[in-house]
């Protein structure tokens, strides 16, 4: 996708939410009519309008350039995935089982082959959260519906 | 009642308490530089822990932990483009490309210097003219925070001179984002789709850390490594601090204090500020977020200069400058010791000692910085494969910890994704935190502004301070402007120039 068409993307969205926006200050109780209603007209009018210049000027520019989100495909949806697998996880399991499987399960997939490295790495990031975060701060860490950690 | 200045020193170098400012800056630098522990929760870990102290010595470790924090945060965002602390984030959009080059040493030396002037001179502010400069901040009504807010929109512009729409329309969407939860002014709930975790709103910080951390992770995909080939450490020793970065530490320093002494605003508004002010100041502007030390030097002056400016509203009125000042208050008050004039008579040998504290804290945190920065700066050749799970392991922390919400977990995810699109397509990230963190305070004081005054537009230029306030806007807003229409015009020159040619 080019960057023009992404951009023209985002504009479109902008000036949908500055739309609805507008709007849905009419159903406002009357006692922020004056007030709250007031800052939000104003911001969907400002966002509207702002978007609106922006589509006349993306459409006089030829950025006609394709956008890169990434320059490893493999990696960068490896990563994004593990991420969404390890914040499900960390619901179910608890914060420090699930981060003991997602160290070393990233560092794997994002190119590091070294055993020991990923092995002493996972184990010594942990023992840094337990120690500081849980021991020494008593940061409280995310617990799971399964098990407590 | 007379204050003995020498007393109060000789109670200040006393071991406990000598121990209570090394111990607090050093625990500040670690919690500023991990993403996601602020300088406010570690304050307020702290209160419980003062219990067992005397109160002088106490507030001395909080403050300790404060000026750590604030310089900190700088560490993490230079290397790895991950703000410690959201007042870095300013920091990491010339820290990170100068760590790019391979000078991450040198801006870690740039924000070690600039965060000690900066914290050093708020503190003789603080000292000297707490009182009188307290008053100014209790002249400030709704109707000038939200003037307040605007000028930090107006900011925004010069965060994106190249595109200025862009600019202020990523200010926007960050002040849309802002509006969702809910109404103080009514209590009705606003564009949260019956989600209990967004009746607060989106906070901030979930949204900070996807935009700046998990994002640069993405990108680190594509590389095995943040720089190419080896760090140099007496490479790096050598390095010497760029001359002419006095006037962009003294505009960061000078912008700090004041944004700090206004209650509500904190550290990140300041040092974004200070780094708009650095960049209308510049003669290399084009070098601004492409790894300039006069950004780095503005930015962190300003967030550090934030910490004597909060306190003074703090210690003389009782009202806090910002978040980390609010926790440092309850520190306070369960020693009782009640803001207010009594403070600095009854109870002077504790202000003034803890005051006197800060200086030491900057000191300590200084001698760390330039001693240890060297070694700092090798974390950026660890191997992505090692630094994206481990980045990763704590933004999660990060996200979460905040409101202990794993919701905010998510939204932290949603927002790096956000943040890689807006990114690629020439829309400034920073703009969006920006006006997520200026939301709540520009709604709530142009509603209540409207509230007071009926609905008339006039309680916007009704005081002095509200005209100053429009004067630094239009200035902020003009040159930009100014410079955007005359490369227009040098662009459509060179364009007719050779069209003739041909």
């Amino acid at each position: 996708m080019t960057k023009k068409v992404v951009d023209f993307i985002i504009l479109f969205f902008c000036v949908v939410i500055a739309v609805l926006l507008y709007r849905s200050t009419a159903g406002f109780p009357s006692v922020s009519q004056n007030s709250t209603a007031n800052y939000i007209r104003f911001l969907a009018l400002s966002t509207g309008i702002l978007s609106l210049l922006q589509i006349y000027y993306s459409y006089r520019k030829n950025d006609n350039d394709a956008v890169e989100f990434y320059t490893n495909k493999k990696r960068f949806f490896s990563l994004l995935l593990l991420l969404i697998v390890y914040i499900l996880l960390i619901a179910y399991f608890g914060f420090i089982l699930s981060t003991a499987l997602f160290l070393p399960v990233t560092m794997f997939f994002m190119g590091h082959r070294k055993i020991k490295t990923i092995i002493f790495a996972s184990a010594g990031l942990l023992l840094f959260l337990q120690g500081l975060f849980v021991s020494i701060l008593q940061v409280p860490l995310p617990r799971g519906m399964i098990f407590g950690y | 009642m007379e204050i003995n200045f020498l007393q109060i020193i000789l109670t200040l170098v006393m071991p406990e308490n000598l121990l209570a400012v090394v111990i607090g800056s050093i625990a500040g630098i670690v919690v500023g530089g991990i993403p996601g522990l602020t300088a406010t929760m570690a304050v307020a870990l702290l209160i419980p822990v003062t219990f067992s102290l005397s109160p002088l010595t106490g507030l001395i470790l909080m403050g300790g932990v404060y000026c750590g924090a604030m310089y900190g945060g700088s560490i993490p965002a230079i290397l790895l483009f991950t703000p410690g602390t959201p007042a870095a984030a300013a920091t990491a959009l010339d820290g990170y490309p100068l760590s790019q080059q391979g000078h991450g040493g040198l801006a870690l030396k740039v924000s070690v210097i600039a965060s000690f002037i900066g914290g050093t001179f708020s503190a003789l502010l603080l000292l000297l003219v707490a009182q009188p400069l307290a008053a100014v901040s209790l002249r400030f009504g709704p109707a000038e925070y939200f003037l307040l807010a605007l000028m930090g929109l107006a900011g925004v512009v010069s965060l994106a001179e190249e595109d200025l729409v862009k600019g202020l329309l990523s200010g926007f969407m960050g002040l849309l984002v802002a509006v969702i939860g809910t109404d103080l002014i009514s209590g009705h709930l606003h564009y949260t789709m019956g989600v209990r975790d967004l009746y607060d709103g989106v906070s901030f910080m979930p949204a900070l850390i996807g935009m700046f951390s998990i994002t640069q992770m993405m990108e680190l995909t594509g590389l095995d490594h943040i720089v190419k080939g080896k760090v140099d450490l007496k490479t790096i020793k050598r390095e010497k601090m760029p001359k002419g970065l006095g006037k962009f530490i003294a505009a960061g320093t000078a912008a700090g204090t004041v944004v700090g002494i206004l209650p509500g605003e904190g550290a990140t508004i300041a040092a974004f500020i200070s780094y708009n002010f650095a960049k209308q100041m510049s003669k290399f502007r084009d070098k601004f977020g492409k790894g300039n030390p006069e950004g780095i030097a503005a930015a962190e002056a300003g967030n550090n200069g934030c910490v004597g400016g909060s306190l003074i509203p703090t210690l003389t009125l009782g009202i806090p400058g910002n978040s980390v000042a609010a926790a440092l208050l309850g520190g306070l008050m369960i020693h009782g010791l009640i803001p207010g004039p009594e403070l600095f008579t009854l109870h002077g040998t504790i202000t003034y000692g803890f005051i006197l504290s800060l200086f030491l804290a900057n000191i300590v945190f200084l001698v760390i910085g330039l001693f240890f920065a060297p070694y700092f700066s090798k974390i950026s050749l660890t191997p992505s494969a090692i630094l994206i799970p481990a980045v990763s392991m704590f933004a999660v922390v990060g996200a979460y910890s905040m409101n202990n919400s794993i919701f905010d977990i998510w939204i932290m995810l949603i927002f790096a994704l956000i943040g890689l699109i807006l990114g690629k397509t020439g829309y400034s990230t920073s703009a969006v935190v920006l006006g997520m963190i200026l939301g709540p305070i520009a709604e709530h004081g142009f509603a209540q502004a409207l509230t007071i005054s009926d609905g008339s537009a006039s309680i916007f230029f009704g005081s002095t301070i509200a005209w100053i306030l429009w004067g630094v806007i239009a200035l902020l807003l003009v040159f930009p402007i100014i410079n955007i229409i005359k490369k227009a015009r040098t662009g459509k020159a060179i364009i007719e120039a050779e069209e003739i040619v041909e």
